[in-house]
């Protein structure tokens, strides 16, 4: 997976590009962990181009979301494609989750 | 990764439209051979001109049954292998995957996860996405399949 970041004064948007999955647990973590030592806590993660999301994947949201919420921010997804809302949907996310399109 | 690739031609020579196909084989478990196999079958289903909602189920679902095993069953010893076996027909596909494990929990996973918990959801996914699922062995082999009802 393709991981690029593009900072904003309010809000710091994480493109995700190609399988989300465990595979990219230790990039994924690295660039959160990042931002949040930079002072970035309100995350928008960029999923248009995310083709499939496993099992792993989710519990990487979900930290993700803990630790930006401890640093008073959010993570919302954004344009996730049908599959992968699909999966999004049967774990509730879009109940935990801010999911624009 | 070692086994067979066994393809019947359907009634249409030529055409893979009712073509059905056996996959039996076993991998290292690795990374890198997990994601091979998921990319075998999704390939074969591709192929056969299987609708793409059943080849994103059964992606996932294969996917997630081999992390299973990987991760729980073989606790991640590439010196371990994953058995799979996957067959393919027009309006069915059954596969399996058996690790050497100890087995887990057949329970584990049948209700919805806690929605704060970042583990548990790999089993819960199998059961959402195919039509039915089935612990075996000592717990270490899954039979899951799709079917047009």
């Amino acid at each position: 997976m393709n991981i690029s970041v593009r900072e904003g004064s309010s809000n710091t948007t994480v493109s995700l590009k190609g399988r989300f999955d465990f595979q990219a647990h230790m990039e994924f973590r690295r660039t959160v962990e990042g931002l949040l030592r930079a002072g970035h806590s309100e995350l928008t993660l960029d999923l248009s181009e995310v083709s499939f999301i496993d099992s792993s994947a989710l519990g990487m949201l979900l930290l993700a979301r803990e630790n930006c919420e401890k640093a008073g921010g959010a993570v919302v997804l954004d344009r996730p494609q049908e599959y992968v809302e699909k999966v999004l949907r049967l774990c509730h996310f879009d109940q935990l989750f801010q999911v624009t399109h | 990764m070692s086994g067979t690739v066994a393809i019947k031609e359907g009634s249409d020579a030529g055409s893979p439209l009712r073509a059905s196909a056996v996959l039996r084989f076993a991998i290292p478990s690795t990374p890198a051979a997990l994601s091979a196999a998921v990319r075998l079958v999704r390939v074969t289903m591709e192929w056969m001109a299987f609708e793409q909602d059943w080849v994103f189920r059964a992606e996932l679902c294969l996917h997630e049954a081999l992390l299973n095993a990987h991760f729980h069953g073989n606790e991640a010893d590439s010196k371990r292998e994953i058995r799979v076996g996957c067959s393919l027909a027009p309006g069915r596909v059954e596969m399996d995957v058996e690790d050497e494990g100890k087995g887990y929990d057949a329970h584990h996973g049948s209700s919805s996860p806690l929605k704060g918990n970042p583990n548990g959801r790999g089993l819960y996914l199998i059961r959402q996405f195919m039509n039915s699922v089935a612990i075996q062995g000592d717990g270490n082999r899954i039979v899951m399949s799709l079917n047009k009802e």
